[in-house]
């Protein structure tokens, strides 16, 4: 590899225009998404953080239930096992964080805003990206972890298989399975809004942290304040697409007016970040 | 003369002033950017050049004033990367990156044809390094690969912030035959630098500016010409015309050997009619070359009144 340039440039003048595709910068953010080695590691250890973690989970029954794995049901050890979705919504809001805090840290946000015609594609394009990059590791996660919760019903707290089977295509399990994956996608998403408006990595992490928190202080305040405040949080709306909301409950709202909540969260993020981003000087 | 044919055409800034926490940074700074030339942008550290280049940009909103590129401010145009190119410095890229997935990604957001990649790599030389990650690049390369960026979308104006740290003698020379050629089709260049000697190998014209306002804008030849120049004299017995320069008012430099002396405002064929006049023999005249440097400190160092030094021809339509 030499490091001397060359000492007559070829001629810069392209005879054919080099603009001749459509700009793009859902596809810029996806190369550089596919390009950057720490996003593409950080998808693999989302799906071994999930699938460890629901080993854990169910391995640590005995001790957080006081029954063993044995005389745990099969329903029982399927939705301990989902939990570990969670640990996969931390992996990724650092993988959002990260990824759309990285530029503002090292300045190259700048290498993008200089190209703009808007700000606002920029901010659309990462939370694009890492919205579909979450959703499906999100979901891949959720179907490592329901075999590995069917794997540990099957062996650990002897099951049959047919039962086993059973309760994991039953509506009830694919619902908490797949109704959790909102979790991860959302934190995810106001991640990078988070990012974005605080102009930093740790903006980004602390944002949907900030919002995890508030939801287990909203569940502390008195049922009035609560059965307000619980169905607007993130937590709490996913918890009613999941079922884990119960009628009656303080969270219960009901699946659709959740799944309302939830865009709103996402609409006013990518708004508040994108009215941001338009504002700061570079 | 930075004289713009064309309204429409180079860069056009006028009055533009930036404040933070109330201390002016850019003061009412009005210059033009002819299009065909490479003009330097100069100023000691914490001048402002960095912060009116953003403007330039669009990357940060003026307090007041306005700065056009080719005819309009840049984030107004359909498509500002057709326009202008840009290169902020090496730091703002991201170090994950591969040489060519830096590449990638702004052609992805510019709708640039993908086998322009591959001309910028080659052009840059740095087609061999395409897969290493920017990171792993020393900083000469990853100031090349910033060219590259910047002219990526074959840009009608370049626009280059410090491009020569990091970049050695021959990177210097190639960076100065490549904005050359860029210039020499009729665009733009503007490039800010601290090293004002390796400027004054690059830039046909200088913008000099000290606490965000300026204080020269003219041909580097013009400003070379303006500036006093000094006339090294040797002779056995030089102080017949010593005496009779200072007798005149002229500022002499002698060194303690009464053999040498520099000799500042008068003509080297001057020097040389009044030694015949007085009978003094010379052995040595020589024009002492003052560097951009030499000029730039000269310029930024002298008095408390800055405007009483600026250096500028009239810009045409300049409203400040």
């Amino acid at each position: 590899m030499t490091s001397t340039p060359p000492t007559i440039p070829v001629s810069l003048r392209v005879s054919a225009a080099p603009i001749a595709l459509r700009p793009s910068w859902i596809r810029a953010e996806w190369v550089k998404f596919r390009d950057l080695r720490r996003s593409r590691q950080l998808l693999v250890v989302t799906l071994i953080a999930g699938a460890v973690s629901a080993v854990l989970l169910v391995l640590t029954i005995p001790a957080t239930r006081g029954a063993p794995l044995s005389e745990t049901s099969t329903e029982d050890v399927l939705s301990a096992s989902v939990l570990s979705v969670d640990a996969a919504a931390a992996v990724l809001v650092v993988l959002a964080a990260w990824f759309a805090g990285v530029e503002f840290r090292t300045g190259a946000i700048t290498e993008a805003l200089l190209r703009a015609r808007g700000r606002s594609g920029i901010v659309a394009a990462k939370a694009v990206v890492i919205g579909a990059a979450a959703t499906v590791a999100a979901v891949a996660t959720a179907v490592a972890v329901t075999i590995s919760g069917s794997l540990l019903a099957a062996t650990l707290a002897g099951a049959d298989w047919s039962e086993v089977l059973a309760v994991a295509g039953s509506s009830g399990h694919l619902r908490l399975a797949f109704g959790s994956t909102f979790l991860p996608v959302i934190y995810s998403l106001l991640a990078v809004f988070g990012a974005v408006v605080f102009r930093s990595v740790t903006g980004g992490v602390l944002t949907p942290l900030a919002l995890l928190v508030g939801s287990m202080l909203a569940g502390w305040l008195p049922d009035a304040l609560a059965s307000v405040l619980r169905p607007l949080l993130p937590l709490g709306a996913v918890h009613n697409i999941s079922g884990v909301a119960e009628a009656g409950g303080t969270e219960y709202i009901g699946v659709l007016p959740a799944l309302l909540v939830l865009v709103a969260w996402v609409v006013g993020g990518a708004v508040l970040a994108t009215w941001r981003l338009r504002r700061q000087d570079f | 003369m930075n004289v713009l044919p064309s309204v429409d055409e180079g860069i056009s800034v006028r009055g533009l002033t930036k404040s933070y926490g109330g201390h002016r940074v850019v003061d009412e700074l009005s210059f033009d950017v002819a299009p065909g030339q490479v003009t330097g942008f100069l100023g000691p550290n914490g001048a402002g050049k960095s912060t009116t280049l953003q403007m330039i940009l669009g990357l940060t909103s003026p307090g007041s004033g306005t700065a056009a590129v080719h005819g309009r401010p840049l984030p107004e145009h359909a498509e500002p990367a057709r326009i202008a190119g840009a290169f902020l410095g090496a730091e703002h890229m991201l170090p994950g990156l591969t040489a060519r997935g830096h590449l990638d990604w702004i052609a992805a957001a510019t709708g640039t044809a993908p086998a322009r990649i591959d001309e910028m790599l080659d052009l840059v030389d740095l087609t061999r390094a395409r897969s290493r990650r920017i990171s792993q690049l020393s900083l000469g390369m990853r100031q090349r690969l910033g060219i590259a960026a910047a002219l990526l979308t074959d840009p009608e104006v370049i626009i280059l912030d410090e491009p020569l740290n990091g970049l050695d003698p021959a990177g210097i020379t190639w960076l100065r035959s490549l904005l050359t050629d860029f210039a020499s089709t009729g665009r733009t260049v503007l490039l800010s630098s601290h090293l004002l000697r390796e400027m004054e190998l690059i830039a046909h014209h200088v913008i000099i500016i000290r606490d965000g306002a300026l204080i020269a804008d003219r041909p580097l030849e013009e400003l070379r010409r303006e500036s006093s120049s000094r006339v090294q004299v040797q002779g056995t017995n030089l102080a017949p015309l010593l005496d009779h320069l200072r007798d005149e008012g002229i500022s002499v430099d002698p060194d303690g050997s009464g053999t040498h002396a520099a000799i500042t405002g008068l003509e080297p064929v001057e020097i040389f009619r009044l030694c015949v006049r007085l009978g003094v023999e010379l052995t040595g005249l020589a024009t002492e070359e003052r560097g951009l440097e030499d000029t730039f400190l000269g310029l930024t160092d002298t008095g408390d009144d800055r405007h009483r030094h600026t250096l500028r021809h009239p810009i045409q339509g300049a409203t400040a």
